[in-house]
């Protein structure tokens, strides 16, 4: 283990301007030529990697980790033989060998010992699953968010990383993101007074329990659809599901509360320095003619209050999130501006040219931790409190009703109806 | 999987083209919302294996986890033995409290085999079923499948009592297993039991588990993670072993004993610094760079003295500076200007300037602040080395030292000086100009060739400084600017800055010749939310009065606000019939169902409705309705009216056919709910208040709920007078409607029957 060569000094300086906004758009302070710092990485000190499941967003996600001179790109999994062969063909291209293995089944390629970490980034049904199965491996992960389906699986998930003293580091990058970093940095220095209220973007709750029509099942060869449900219940094949319409079905998705709510509500409590805990009150709003809004508010125990809705930004990106104190707010969102109640505020702002869709600044980050084994910012600890939080929101709404919550016990009080839903049997074969 | 296989050739055979769930969404809606298991019960015992009879099977269990009870156990028992349904069965079970579902489960677990008994011994797991034990022996003495035994494991480890670990223990001291996965799972249930003992405070048992686990017989990881949860769980005796990792050969236990430095709970930090750092000198400089880090991380204050004069000294010795400097990004501020001087003094050719930079932005502010720009002051920037220098001004940047601004103006302008280092000035100076020296950073950029870097610096500078004086300053830079090329660029900035000066320039600037295409092209992109007022006006005015051209912009950007920003229902759709009124073309009227679609609510559909009497508006209103229909979450007979009105009307059949599973859908939730509010008044005769919307709003379904009849819900309609209040309700069970009256003050609570 060699200290000074994990640490490449070019890629470092990179990442601080990135987190100080000046390396996305903007052209280098320091060129890498200027440092004179360019130097290949000796393949001893490679990061061995792997893949499981990467296609869409997965597939930027692999990119990005590419960019690494640390990483040493060797195997990936799917469960379509069309992924295996387009990741075969980027390894072909990078290295100009055949030594790439690809492979349908997960635990092959994580039982084999050169590996050192994987990108998880399979449909959201598996998250949980192939989290823990790479962390009984003794793997780092870097899994694309949600890391969970159910409140159980979220309190596995991070029990799991704890057990085998593995990095995780959760898909939900606004952690390493330079308006979220400083619209955190500006609330936990009081400078909004007392936070009275955080607000999370999230979308539109809700899930379908329906089937899409049956179709002929591919050959396993060619997509395994017994892989693919992995441990969820058992339905009929249909192409679309593969190629991405799996979203909204309740079977493989946690609705839009989660969806974005993995990464605001993470935003929200971090940002209130409410990591370890959770709200313990969620009440679902309904419009004026009585339908269900998309909207639940939430209290924390010190009565903060967390407000998941859809609509009424301030039209800064994406995934925003507002803070609201008793002197001021502030408000940020993907497009990487930032809105505040005062001129006095707006002088603590900064322009970040970086978008919050952006993983870069968070995949350095998970590499410095696997190398280092410091915890990466959004860790499984607290990315599985903030999944709690949505999971809880999310079955409040399905309920219609409001439900008290303690977030010690994790368990919902006096309410066996929504105790009952913070987890799902798996199909045979498959265990937390 | 042959199973599933065979399974879904019979899906296959029985499937039609439309959605299983079109087939019978009443019944499924019926199955979802109701909160009896008779129902259910009845959906899994019906008989039939078609498509749709296996879909209402499973969804019946889905809703049985929620709400089922010892009633439902014998029906699902019988289901553990249908391969196709097992899972389905124990859906349900698993969730079920009641004694009755863990014997059944534990029957399945007894007479099953195969897959099928795999989950069911996942399930007693997962409940830590009472009598699950011996069950559990005794299939594992008689089964010989790996995949059996690998979940009677795993059941074991979640059991954790004391009989469960006795035995996990004994299989572990027995011959490894042949399958990998499975002797894993073994090591796995043992860490899982060794937890459990901790959760109940048993110590002295989980380490017992946790050194056994140090054993080859298990892959290196787990050995890892049972070494480093053997030393945690030592607490205040744990700095032996701890020490010994440090100095193990084996990399997986010096960074398992690494993570408990950072892990060990605060109370035991001295004893764990103390005892590292007696051994620091003795570690290998590359493991020594690890320590150093993993201590200045820890959280208690005690530990940070501790490492702080060992960081300073490890500066100095550049096999371990990068860790000192990383070490003292944390803990630095305990000295800052110590600090500062230690740092600078072991700046290298060598050092990683990054983790410099890094340093000097966490230390606190104050005198650390004066000093560098005194040093600023003295230093000669053309003779420094230029990424020494241009990291010093990247340090300035982010600590936001406003006093060093006339310095970095002087450094901008220094001839010949490294471009690096100019940049690094320039970026500094935006993240600390003031309003008043704004002129003397654009003057610096005068010269700047690069049009992205000098943007990307005005408008740093922009986010910054106070709205609207900065939109006065850029607004005098906009009327100086003579190319299209820099007029553009200070329109961008202004909208970028926002707020009604802004607004107002750029405005002016629509109704000029020489500048409208670019200002109507910003007046559409305005993302200022607080201007949406002001811009909506703005875009009216030109979609009414500037040549056709800019007017079509006009109108598009008028309809965008209604269709992006946060605005009341009720003004939305006042600008969507203002827009259609001034619209000129088809193709720009066509954008307000756009608007209707993203509010999903009755009175949104019933907007869209109203333009579908005009026939080349028809089919875009019904699509409209039959969209906001499909996401509506609630009860509403408006709605079914709208929906059978879109049937009648459209000419296309699959707007038609949603709109008919619209209906259907809309139909079973209103079937589902025993009661359903028609209409609600509140006040005396002559006098009367309509409270519909109020009353429809709080009750939601509900069989009753905590509205209270007065003042306070509905507002005063007859002051000084007693009320009443008056509700229609619809019986959905009989069909039968019946007025309610509820005295002034109340609680409202309606009948089920």
């Amino acid at each position: 283990m060699s200290f000074n060569k994990y640490f490449p000094r070019r890629r470092e300086f990179l990442k601080v301007l990135a987190l100080s906004g000046t390396a996305a758009a903007a052209p280098m302070v320091l060129s890498s030529k200027v440092l004179g710092l360019d130097g290949a990485t000796a393949p001893s000190e490679k990061i061995v990697f792997g893949t499981i499941g990467v296609r869409s967003r997965g597939w930027h996600d692999l990119q990005v980790f590419l960019r690494h001179e640390n990483i040493q790109y060797v195997a990936n999994c799917d469960v379509r033989r069309d992924q295996r062969e387009r990741n075969m063909e980027l390894a072909k291209q990078l290295y100009g060998d055949n030594s790439f293995k690809t492979y349908c089944d997960m635990n092959e390629l994580l039982i084999r010992d050169d590996i050192d970490a994987v990108l998880i980034a399979t449909g959201d049904r598996w998250h949980t699953m192939a989290s823990i199965t790479a962390a009984k491996h003794g793997k780092d992960v870097y899994c694309e968010k949600p890391l969970s389906l159910t409140i159980e699986e979220s309190r596995a998930l991070a029990n799991a990383v704890n057990r085998y003293g593995i990095i995780y580091q959760a898909g939900t990058q606004r952690r390493n993101i330079g308006n979220f970093m400083l619209a955190a940095k500006i609330v936990q220095s009081g400078k909004l007074g007392k936070i009275t209220e955080v607000h999370a973007n999230t979308l539109w709750p809700a899930t379908t329990h329906d089937w899409l029509p049956a179709q002929p099942e591919p050959a396993a060869s060619d997509v395994d659809w017994d892989k693919w449900l992995g441990p969820c219940p058992w339905r009929p094949f249909n192409q679309k599901y593969i190629d991405g319409s799996w979203r909204s079905h309740f079977d493989f998705h946690g609705g839009g509360i989660l969806e974005w709510g993995s990464h605001t509500v993470d935003l929200c409590q971090w940002a209130a320095m409410k990591d370890d805990t959770a709200p313990v009150r969620y009440e679902p709003q309904f419009n004026d003619d009585g339908s269900k809004g998309g909207e639940v508010y939430a209290w924390y125990a010190d009565g903060v209050k967390l407000v998941m809705r859809s609509s009424g930004w301030l039209g800064l990106g994406t995934c925003s999130a507002r803070y609201v104190g008793e002197e001021g707010w502030i408000e940020t969102g993907d497009s990487g501006r930032m809105a505040v109640s005062s001129d006095a505020l707006r002088s603590e702002l900064k322009y970040f040219g970086m978008p919050g869709t952006s993983p870069e600044t968070h995949i350095a980050e998970f590499i410095d931790c696997v190398k280092t084994r410091r915890n990466p910012a959004a860790n499984a600890n607290v990315a599985a409190q903030s999944h709690i939080a949505s999971h809880c929101a999310y079955i409040a709404w399905q309920l219609g009703r409001p439900v008290e919550f303690d977030p010690v016990k994790e368990e919902f009080i006096n309410d066996e109806e929504a105790n009952r839903m913070r987890s799902r049997a798996y199909r045979e074969g498959y265990t937390l | 999987m042959k199973k599933y296989a065979i399974f879904s050739l019979l899906f296959l055979l029985f499937s039609t083209v439309t959605v299983l769930a079109e087939i019978n969404s009443e019944k499924k809606q019926e199955i979802l919302d109701t909160k009896e298991c008779a129902p259910l019960i009845a959906a899994i015992q019906a008989p039939g294996d078609t498509p749709d009879d296996i879909f209402m099977k499973m969804l019946a269990c889905k809703r049985l986890a929620v709400i089922g009870t010892a009633e439902a156990v014998p029906s699902l028992e019988k289901m553990l033995a249908n391969p196709k349904l097992n899972h389905a069965a124990r859906f349900a079970l698993e969730q079920m409290p009641c004694a009755e579902s863990d014997q059944a489960l534990l029957r399945g677990v007894k007479n099953l085999s195969g897959q099928p008994a795999v989950g069911c011994i996942q399930s007693v797991g997962v409940k830590k079923s009472t009598g699950a034990m011996a069950v559990l022996k005794e299939k594992y003495a008689s089964c010989d499948c790996p995949k059996v035994r690998k979940a009677i494991y795993a059941a074991m480890g979640m059991i954790a009592s004391d009989e469960a670990i006795d035995w996990l223990m004994a299989r572990m001291k027995a011959a490894p297993d042949t399958d990998i996965h499975v002797w894993m799972g073994l090591g796995d249930a043992l860490l899982d039991a060794a937890e459990n003992c901790e959760k109940e405070g048993n110590y002295a048992k989980a380490i017992i588990i946790y050194d056994a686990c140090v054993n080859p017989v298990f892959p290196v990881f787990l050995q890892k993670a049972s070494a480093y949860h053997s030393i945690l769980a030592r607490k205040d005796k744990a700095a032996e072993l701890l020490v010994s990792k440090m100095f193990s050969p084996k990399e997986c236990c010096f960074t398992g004993g690494l993570k408990t430095i950072r892990e060990f709970e605060c109370a035991n930090g001295e004893m764990v610094t103390k005892a590292i750092l007696n051994i620091l000198e003795k570690l290998p400089a590359d493991r020594q760079s690890f320590v150093l880090m993993a201590i200045a991380e820890r959280e208690d204050e005690t530990s940070q003295k501790l490492i702080y004069p060992v960081l300073l000294a490890k500066l100095a010795n550049p096999k371990t500076q990068l860790a000192a400097l990383r070490g003292l990004k944390k803990v630095g501020g305990l000295d800052p200007l110590k600090t500062g001087e230690a740092v600078c003094k072991n700046i290298t050719a060598e050092t990683d300037l990054n983790a410099v930079i890094a340093v000097a932005e966490a230390l606190p502010a104050g005198i650390a602040d004066e000093k560098m720009v005194e040093l600023a002051q003295k230093a000669d920037f053309s003779k420094v080395p230029a990424a020494l220098g241009a990291a010093y001004l990247k340090a300035i940047e982010l600590r936001r030292i406003t006093a060093a601004g006339p310095v970095l103006v002087k450094i901008a302008n220094t001839e010949g000086i490294d471009s690096s280092v100019r940049d690094a000035a320039l970026y500094a100076l935006a993240d600390i100009v003031t309003l008043d020296s704004l002129d003397l950073l654009v003057d610096a950029l005068a010269n700047e060739k690069n049009d992205q870097k000098a943007s990307w610096i005005l408008r740093s500078a922009c986010t910054r400084l106070p709205r609207e004086e900065c939109a006065v300053q850029v607004t005098k830079l906009f009327e100086k600017a003579q190319t299209p090329v820099d007029q553009e660029k200070m329109l961008t900035l202004l909208k970028q800055i926002g707020g009604l000066t802004a607004l107002a320039c750029v405005e002016k600037a629509c109704w000029n010749e020489a500048t409208a295409d670019l200002a109507t092209k910003v007046l559409g992109t305005w993302n200022t939310p607080d201007d949406m007022k002001a811009v909506a006006a703005a875009s009216l005015k030109l979609a009414q009065k500037a040549p056709e051209h800019y007017a079509i912009r006009g109108i598009r950007s008028y309809v965008r606000i209604a269709r992006q920003f946060d605005l009341p229902a009720a003004q939305k759709f006042a600008m969507c019939r203002t827009a259609f009124e001034t619209a000129k073309r088809d193709s720009e009227k066509i954008l307000i169902f756009e608007v209707f679609k993203r509010i999903i609510e009755v009175s949104s559909a019933r907007e869209a409705m109203s333009y579908a009497e005009i026939p080349a508006f028809r089919e875009a209103a019904c699509d409209a309705c039959v969209a906001i229909a499909l996401k509506f979450q609630g009860i509403s007979e408006e709605f079914v009216t709208l929906l059978e009105r879109v049937i009648e009307i459209s000419q296309v059949e699959n707007t038609k056919s949603e709109a008919k599973r619209a209906l259907s859908r809309l139909d079973a939730m209103v079937k589902s709910v025993p009661v359903i509010i028609l209409s609600a008044r509140y006040g005396v005769e002559g006098k009367w208040k309509d409270v519909s919307d109020i009353v429809k709003k709080k009750f939601n379904g509900k069989s009753s709920f905590g509205l209270i009849a007065g003042n306070s819900a509905f507002g005063d309609s007859a002051p000084g007078q007693v009320k009443t209040t008056e509700i229609i309700v619809k019986f959905n069970a009989t069909g039968e409607q019946r007025k309610l009256v509820f005295e002034e003050n109340e609680a409202v609570i309606l009948p089920e029957k």
